[in-house]
């Protein structure tokens, strides 16, 4: 009786064991395309005196190549942010042929009309009009510039609060690791390693594993956001004059440490890129100005005056494309425009100087303004474009490490289907014998009268 | 034959089922496949029993009382096993994508009722 009662206790253990074998397989399909599921093995021991116990739940993890794969996201996410800002940029300073560069040919061509008839109201107007669009014409691509940079801003920003709650999520995760007194952690550190993964797009980590299977990770030099079940907050601190944020952590700005990551690709394009396009289009504006002014102080208008500006006055290159307008008295009265260098009926001197600043090679001394402005198109796009080629490249890295972090730890679908049918086939091999053998141990029974 | 022998023919019988029970267990697939040699063996013995005597009665009757728990056990972690796998499959609609012959071969469906039943 004895021996029976072990046979079934047997039975019932194993069939636990069984069953907890199937609810493993099952798990690894039903989670499928779960992010960050590590796919699960499960471990027998031999149980005394006799049968199988299960010993334990594996998760297929290789922190290897968990860690090389958290070291080529911040690189792809980089430069990922700086493509996808610039393409934003590159699209708001329009076509080539329909943007500034239309404005300066059409600002250039009244002045040829002008200087065709020096004193017709109608050319004089069209002055006035042409120079107010390229006035415009500046103003908009400077605010456009702006936009792009407080856009980078908010991105920035909204980096640091999504670093901070991925953080907070971490150091929680630690907490239950550390509370989970030898329980199966499995789908905490599945959680953990979502988390970080999500980390490491937005900024580079390092993470340092804890005994108890928590993490602590850092940033920048060396700047811990967790440890343990502790998080510490970067916070975005406004910058005196700009506005724009500072990424600070307990007071010290690590804005200039963040070195990859998506945060890093925001702050490049918020505190490199953007504001070097502003300083060449101020550059392009400050010289159309001066060079405008400076032709067009030598005139004299159709009242006798001299001297006068077309532009209004812009002391600085620093903020010239916002602050470029038409001098106000020459709107009040286009007869202010100077055409002639006299006052001589049909002298068409100045406008005739005028528009050929169209060619004259006067920004920097090496370009003229229409080749200006090509070339901080051409710059946008080629900034554009190289970050969408490394972006492209980091990527194939990251997802060659990725999938063969997958091929560890992924679940693949054959693989566990073919299983299910080998194990079908194989116990339907066996089973075919089951009636024979259970008519003969009935046969046996009855001879022996246990039956 | 003596009652040794049938003793000894169905201590291997139910030898064969616990080998059997303990590859479905496991899941071993080698020693599943393994398991039905050794299952047809013993039962191709127990078959060519031809005289079965009433000596070490008591003892033939606990093996065989035990052979058949083997063969139930056997047949509900089988059960069990084969009942999940349909059920899986299908919920992934990949049964009955291969068959024995290579070609498709739909599966039985899943004995939904018996399969609650048993777990």
């Amino acid at each position: 009786m004895s021996g029976l009662l072990t046979s079934l206790s047997m039975a019932a253990r194993a069939m636990d064991a069984q069953r907890a074998g199937l609810a493993v397989t099952g798990d690894n399909i039903a989670n499928l395309n779960t992010d960050g599921y590590v796919r699960r093995t499960i471990q027998y021991e031999e149980a005394r005196p006799a049968g199988v116990d299960v010993a334990g739940i594996r998760a297929q993890r290789d922190s290897l190549l968990e860690r090389r794969v958290r070291q080529e996201w911040p690189y792809e996410a980089r430069e990922g942010a700086i493509a996808d800002t610039l393409s934003v940029v590159e699209a708001s300073l329009g076509d080539a042929g329909a943007s500034l560069d239309a404005h300066l040919a059409s600002f250039f061509d009244s002045c040829s009309a002008l200087a065709q008839d020096p004193s017709s109201s109608v050319a004089r107007d069209s002055v006035v009009l042409q120079g107010r669009l390229l006035s415009n014409s500046f103003n908009d691509l400077s605010a456009r510039l702006a936009d792009s940079r407080r856009g980078a801003d908010a991105s920035v920003r909204s980096g640091i609060d999504q670093i901070n709650t991925l953080a907070a999520k971490v150091s929680s995760i630690n907490q239950a690791i550390n509370r989970a007194n030898g329980a199966d952690t499995n789908a905490l550190k599945d959680q953990q390693g979502l988390a970080l993964d999500e980390l490491s797009k937005l900024v580079d980590i390092t993470v340092l594993a804890r005994a108890d299977g928590g993490v602590d990770v850092a940033l920048g030099n060396g700047r811990a956001i967790v440890m343990g079940a502790n998080n510490y907050e970067l916070t975005a601190v406004s910058q005196p004059v700009t506005g724009l944020a500072a990424v600070t952590i307990g007071g010290a700005d690590i804005t200039s440490e963040i070195k990859n990551g998506k945060l890093a690709g925001w702050i490049a394009v918020r505190d490199t890129n953007i504001p070097a396009y502003q300083q060449q289009l101020d550059t392009i504006a400050f010289t159309v100005a001066q060079q405008v002014n400076a032709t067009h102080q030598g005139g004299r208008d159709l009242l006798g005056g001299t001297g006068n500006n077309f532009f209004a006055p812009i002391a600085t290159a620093t903020g010239a494309a916002a602050a470029m307008a038409v001098d106000a008295a020459i709107v009040a009265d286009p007869q202010r425009i100077a055409a002639g260098g006299t006052i001589a009926p049909g002298d068409n001197t100045v406008a005739r100087q005028l528009a050929s600043l169209r060619d004259a090679r006067v920004v920097g001394g090496t370009a003229t303004f229409a080749e200006s402005w090509g070339q901080l198109v051409y710059r946008v796009g080629s900034d554009s474009q190289t970050a969408i080629a490394q972006r492209d490249s980091r990527r194939e890295v990251a997802e060659q490490v990725g999938r063969l972090r997958d091929q560890v730890e992924g679940v693949s679908l054959d693989e566990e289907a073919a299983k299910m049918l080998r194990f079908q086939r194989a116990y339907e091999a066996n089973a075919r014998y089951f009636t024979t053998v259970d008519n003969v141990l009935a046969t046996l029974l009855h001879l022996v009268g246990g039956a | 034959m003596t009652g040794h022998g049938v003793l000894d023919a169905t201590g291997r019988l139910r030898g064969s089922l616990d080998a059997l029970a303990e590859a479905l267990l496991a899941p071993d697939l080698g020693r599943l496949i393994a398991a039905e040699v050794g299952l047809a063996e013993a039962l191709n013995e127990v078959g060519r029993l031809r005289t079965v005597s009433g000596a070490d009665r008591q003892s033939l009757i606990s093996e065989l009382i035990a052979a058949r728990a083997a063969l139930e056990r056997c047949r509900v972690l089988g059960c069990a096993m084969s009942d999940s796998a349909s059920a899986m499959l299908q919920a992934q609609s990949r049964a009955g994508e291969y068959g024995p012959t290579g070609t498709t071969a739909a599966l039985s469906a899943p004995r939904g009722q018996d399969f609650t039943t048993r777990i």
